[in-house]
C-alpha cells in the first residue's frame, strides 16, 4: 500500500504583515518548497498552506511564533478537465457529507490535478476511486 | 499569437459539505471551464477562489449567483 509522502501544515494566524514576514523566513529555513505555498484572508485572520514531508521541528517553530498548526492528509490525483468531471467529484463528496478541508487544482494538458483534503479521507479515497480516478496514496489504518 | 485573458474570481462561503457542489453545478451547467481552483476553510467560512478565460457575459451570470471578480 502507497504512502503518503507529504502532508499539508495549514498555518492561520491573526493576519500582520510582520509576523506573515517572519513565517516566510521560516519555510525558506526549512526548504518548504514554493511551489505549493498558498495564502488565504478571511476577515482578520490568515492562513498560509503548504506542502512538506513530515517535520516537526518546522511544527515546534511555528507554534513558537504563536502560529496555529494543523496537518493534514493530502490525496493527490487527475481527473479530466471538463466542468462536469469537476462537479461529479464535489457533489459525491457533499452527498456522503464530506467536508472539503482545502483543494488545489492545477491543469496540465487535458487533466486536472487536484490536491485534496477532506474531514473523512477512507470515505473520500473510496468515492474517488469509484468515479474511476487514483488517488496518488492510500490511507493506513 | 492571440493570447486569452484570464479572470479570477472569489466567493466565500459556509464551511459546511454541498457549498462546492453549488458552485460545480453552476459552472458545469453553464460549461464554464475553470483553469485553476482552490478552496481553502477559515474557521466557521470557507474561501473558493478559481481562475477563468474572460468571456462575454460571464462575469454578470457568475454575479448574479454571489461570486464576485477580484480586482486587477
Amino acid at each position: 500500500m502507497r504512502q503518503a509522502t507529504k502532508t499539508q501544515y495549514n498555518a492561520e494566524f491573526d493576519s500582520d504583515p510582520a509576523l506573515h514576514k517572519r513565517l516566510t523566513r521560516l519555510l525558506a529555513k526549512h526548504s518548504v518548497d514554493g511551489e505549493y505555498v498558498v495564502t488565504t484572508c478571511i476577515e482578520s485572520r490568515t492562513m498560509v498552506q503548504f506542502l512538506s514531508p513530515k517535520n516537526d521541528a518546522l511544527r515546534e517553530n511555528l507554534k513558537k511564533l504563536g502560529i496555529d498548526v494543523r496537518e493534514e492528509l493530502i490525496f493527490q490525483f487527475e481527473m479530466p478537465h471538463h466542468p462536469w468531471e469537476l462537479h461529479k467529484l464535489a457533489k459525491s463528496l457533499a452527498a456522503e457529507e464530506i467536508n472539503i478541508l482545502s483543494l488545489y487544482s492545477s491543469i496540465e494538458g487535458e487533466q486536472m490535478r487536484i490536491t485534496l483534503a477532506v474531514d473523512q479521507p477512507a470515505n473520500a479515497m473510496a468515492i474517488i476511486e469509484k468515479l474511476g480516478f487514483e488517488p496518488d496514496y492510500a490511507i493506513c489504518d | 499569437m492571440q493570447q486569452t485573458k484570464t479572470a479570477r474570481y472569489s466567493i466565500v462561503v459556509k464551511n459546511r459539505p454541498g457549498e462546492l457542489a453549488k458552485l460545480t453545478k453552476l459552472l458545469s451547467d453553464a460549461g464554464m471551464y475553470v483553469s485553476g481552483l482552490r478552496v481553502a476553510n477559515l474557521g466557521d467560512k470557507a474561501a473558493i477562489q478559481f481562475l477563468m478565460p474572460r468571456k462575454c457575459g460571464r462575469r454578470q451570470q457568475l454575479r448574479r449567483a454571489g461570486v464576485r471578480p477580484d480586482p486587477e
